[in-house]
């Protein structure tokens, strides 16, 4: 079955335990070593295999991700309402409104990313022993891994776009394509203004998204070395923390 | 009845798509996608009360913009 275990909690044998698929399985395993951990149970550092640490490294990777592709998307339309150049809702002027609407529409671009790394400084708190430890580190870099790989993809879409796609000649010619639907000349000059507001949002959505990238790598770390030696305090009088 | 018809459209639009009822279905809309999202971890329920909210906010806004002005 397995050994190790000098509390009185079973741990499970590499064979046996499932492999972990997403961020509450994560979460999941995370709380069950802690209180391991905080029970008195002590593992070797080497118990948690290279293999597990893939997977958490895989589930951060994977975790972030998902997430951005919204963020992507949504950034240049949230960019263009600050702006003023489209509008959300109904078109009512006012202070409350207008701010409310900026307000919604930065939580719909940004709610996933934001919850997502809310959640990881929620999983920092579990930090209490050698393994836990390890476990939220190899889950943690997968986080920024995930990270630099979004600000990547971002400035190689972004870019492509700014540069290549949204070019006058191009959206001429996908305008000359509408004339199959027989769309109005009025329509297609505001087709036209739309498109090329969307491209002056382009640039500073990247910075918008390296920025708060930026912010929640750091945030998150933060997290991890707080709960770190929150922990240490908490447990310097009797729990052996090696 | 085709009056009767267009008239309740009417209302509907006026009542759900227009100004304070809008804002309040896609507020409800876009906190039932994140509680989908991270308590439930329904990643289907997420995603179609995102759609919800999405289309409560911008796609009036769309049809605003290239109809009324």
């Amino acid at each position: 079955m397995a050994g190790g275990s000098s509390g009185g909690v079973v741990l499970i044998d590499g064979d046996e335990r499932q492999k972990i698929k997403g961020l509450l399985e994560s979460l999941a395993e995370i709380e069950q070593t802690y209180v391991f951990e905080q029970s008195g149970g002590t593992v070797d550092e080497n118990y948690f295999t290279t293999k597990e640490k893939l997977e958490f490294f895989g589930v951060g990777l994977k975790g972030v991700l998902s997430g951005s592709i919204i963020m992507l998307v949504l950034l240049p339309l949230m960019i263009d309402v600050f702006y003023k150049n489209i509008t959300v809702f109904t078109p009512e002027t006012g202070t409350f409104y207008m701010t409310f609407d900026r307000v919604y529409v930065l939580c719909l671009s940004m709610g996933i990313t934001l919850g997502t790394a809310g959640f990881f400084i929620y999983i920092s708190t579990f930090n209490g022993g050698i393994i836990s430890q390890a476990k939220i580190s190899s889950l943690f870099w997968g986080v920024s891994f995930g990270f630099i790989i979004k600000i990547f993809i971002s400035f190689f879409i972004y870019g492509m776009l700014y540069n290549l796609v949204i070019t006058q000649q191009n959206i001429v010619v996908f305008l000359n394509w509408l004339d199959f639907f027989d769309i109005s000349y009025t329509l297609k000059g505001k087709l036209y203004n739309f498109i090329m507001n969307m491209k002056d949002t382009l640039m500073p959505s990247l910075i918008f998204l390296v920025i708060t990238t930026i912010i929640m790598t750091v945030m998150i770390w933060l997290g991890y070395f707080a709960g770190k030696r929150k922990k240490k305090k908490m447990n310097s009088g009797g729990f052996d923390e090696r | 009845m085709d009056i009767w018809y267009s008239r309740f459209w009417e209302w509907a639009y006026s009542a759900i798509y227009q100004g304070f009822w809008a804002r309040g279905l896609g507020t409800l809309a876009l906190i039932m996608s994140l509680w989908f999202f991270f308590k439930r971890k329904s990643i289907r329920g997420g995603i179609m009360f995102f759609i919800v909210a999405f289309i409560m906010a911008y796609g009036v806004g769309f049809y605003f913009m290239f109809t009324k002005r």
